[in-house]
């Protein structure tokens, strides 16, 4: 079990540091709330409406395209930098990938997910 | 810079290319030729899903194939879950086309998502790493999600679909952490490798180790729909269509205890004295809580959920009389397993039947339902005393196991309790065939004959009938897949 103090102890200090610093600011800090400091806080731009408001359910077929995308990218990139160590092997496993997400992408545009009209 | 490749051996993988390739073809199907009769992408899935079963079947007899630098086994025990997976799929398949066509819903998306998620399950019970199995057990619960809230304009199928999703999302976070703390105190991921770490007890990092093994099985106990996990199972059993609950209940539940017997026993066998006995509490509050609650139902679809749970318990009391010396235990989970596909899928394709032609699976839908459907009335009675393990169906040898496998192991008291449990069980299950052979027919049934459902239908009552004959084979097969007489 003694390997495991070191863990414990970090533990220890991670939370006393987030209660003392929290602490130490509510005891030290003036507090002197009003009505602007009070509002929700949008970068400095005055919020406009509700935060609970309700989205275009197209939005979440964009989300889905772009994870689509965004995953493909993530692995191109790396897959590209590496490509001459890899060779015929990482090129047919990365065929097949693209393969899958080929499929995928003639569906949604065949479905019209990509007609934001 | 040299890059050593893992071993890749295509041998072991053709039944999951198989459905792959099937699964794809599909979607391209839809894009390449829209406008198809709905039967065709039916009759396209179950092509693959039949040369994935004749791949499994070939593979069953060769060596055990370790492949992806260890992380996935084709022995026997994957073997015997595939083909368990694979029959529920197909019997989902003839099922499911009769209510695709009456809701109008896209088939070939149903049939994709359905294939994705067997792929999944397969992954889950081939696994021999612990990441692997842990993505499986995703690839599965993701399609089954969709699954359940595949009727889109009901109410009910929605509030499942969403609780199973984040109840579902849930455990599998609970289960990740398990394996993590499993992966931190041993240093592997190899399931192999865990087990020679555990031989001993785990030494100084027991206390680590038993925390792992608890959130696993917790994490599992969702996923196999054990009480006090089980919240999520009535909700999402009742509002998904009827077949899919069939094939949840079936092949998602074969899955998940594919892989809870494959982590017990091979990453973590050393420590059998220790999960052994949660197992049996767990055991005993699910059959006491699926059987009793499924008394007071009024909904037989509903009723059958908590029959799910309570099979569930009945297969925990058989893995919890697991032991290195002996593994009967393991063995009689999987035969119950197998010969719960025939009988469960049976007894939900009924209901998916009278819920489409008859307007609802309550008791009073089913009152009489012998003067008008005479081999629809028969049929799910055989397949509920199938379930409630009656002699001449194969039933009766799943509680028969079970029992033998509590005997051998000294736990005689828990096989017994199980033998009162199933009593008590027959009193939901006989009550709906009272209802349907003599009481008078209170509701109207158009009754046409889907060729596609026949043909479900009937293979799930051969199964439930002659394995009652012909259990032998698969029970030599279960017990050489845990590793007896090896």
């Amino acid at each position: 079990m003694s390997n495991y103090w070191p863990i414990a102890l970090f533990f220890v200090i991670v939370i006393g540091f987030a209660l003392t610093s929290l602490g130490l600011s509510r005891l030290l800090a003036p507090n002197r709330p009003n009505r602007v400091k009070n509002e929700t806080y949008e970068s400095g731009i005055a919020p406009v409406g509700e935060a609970q408001q309700r989205f275009d359910i197209r939005y979440y077929t964009i989300a889905m395209l772009f994870v689509l995308f965004d995953i493909e990218a993530v692995f191109l990139y790396p897959w590209a930098v590496v490509y001459d160590v890899i060779g015929i092997y990482g090129f047919v496993e990365m065929l097949l990938f693209i393969v899958l997400l080929l499929a995928a992408y003639a569906y949604a545009w065949r479905k019209g997910a990509l007609d934001l009209g | 810079m040299q890059v050593k490749f893992p071993d890749v051996n295509l041998l072991a993988l053709w039944p999951v290319i198989a459905l792959v390739v099937t699964a794809l073809v599909l979607l391209v199907v839809v894009v390449v030729r829209p406008r198809l009769e709905g039967a065709f992408y039916a009759l396209l899935t179950l092509a693959g899903l039949a040369v994935a079963l004749v791949l499994t079947l070939i593979q069953a007899g060769s060596t055990p194939i370790s492949t992806f630098a260890g992380t996935w086994r084709t022995d026997d025990f994957a073997v015997f879950f595939t083909l368990v997976i694979l029959a529920a799929s197909i019997l989902a398949v003839f099922l499911s086309e009769d209510w695709l066509r009456l809701h109008n819903v896209g088939q070939p998306e149903f049939y994709t998502v359905l294939l994705c998620g067997t792929v999944g399950m397969i992954t889950s019970v081939s696994a021999t790493d612990v990441m692997t199995l842990f993505l499986g057990i995703e690839l599965m619960s993701v399609p089954t999600y969709l699954l359940t809230g595949f009727a889109k304009h009901e109410r009910t199928s929605n509030e499942g679909a969403m609780k199973y999703f984040l109840l579902g999302a849930f455990s599998s976070a609970i289960l990740l952490y398990g394996l993590v703390w499993a992966f931190g105190v041993t240093g592997s991921t190899n399931m192999d490798a865990i087990a020679r770490f555990v031989a001993n007890g785990g030494g100084e990092s027991r206390p680590a180790i038993l925390l792992a093994l608890l959130l696993i099985i917790t994490g599992l106990g969702f996923k196999v729909a054990a009480v006090p996990f089980h919240m999520w199972t009535p909700d999402a059993y009742q509002g998904a269509p009827t077949v899919v609950t069939a094939f949840m209940s079936v092949a998602g539940k074969a899955a998940a205890f594919g892989a809870l017997v494959r982590l017990l026993t091979q990453a973590f066998p050393g420590l059998s004295g220790d999960w052994g006995p949660v197992l049996v509490v767990l055991s005993v509050i699910t059959m006491l809580l699926g059987n009793i609650v499924a008394i007071v139902q009024n909904d037989v679809k509903r009723m059958l959920a908590y029959s799910a749970i309570g099979h569930t318990g009945f297969m925990l009391v058989g893995l919890s009389t697991w032991s290195p010396s002996n593994r009967f235990g393991a063995a009689s989970v999987l035969f119950y397993a197998f010969m719960y596909v025939f009988m469960n899928m049976g007894a939900f394709g009924i209901l998916a039947w009278l819920e489409n032609h008859g307007g609802g699976t309550t008791l009073d839908h089913l009152d009489g339902l012998w003067s008008k459907a005479p081999a629809a009335a028969t049929s799910l009675a055989v397949f509920l005393l199938g379930l409630m393990g009656f002699p001449l169906t194969a039933g009766l040898w799943t509680k028969v196991f079970v029992f033998q496998a509590t005997a051998q192991a000294g736990y005689t008291w828990l096989g017994v309790l199980m033998l009162l449990i199933s009593a008590v069980a027959a009193v939901f299950y006989l009550r709906v065939v009272v209802r349907m052979f003599m009481f008078e027919p209170k509701l109207a049934i158009a009754s046409p004959s889907q060729p596609l459902m026949v043909i479900g239908l009937a293979v799930a009552l051969i199964g439930t009938v002659g394995l009652f004959v012909l259990f032998t084979p698969v029970l030599e097969f279960a017990e050489r897949a845990v590793g007896i007489g090896a």
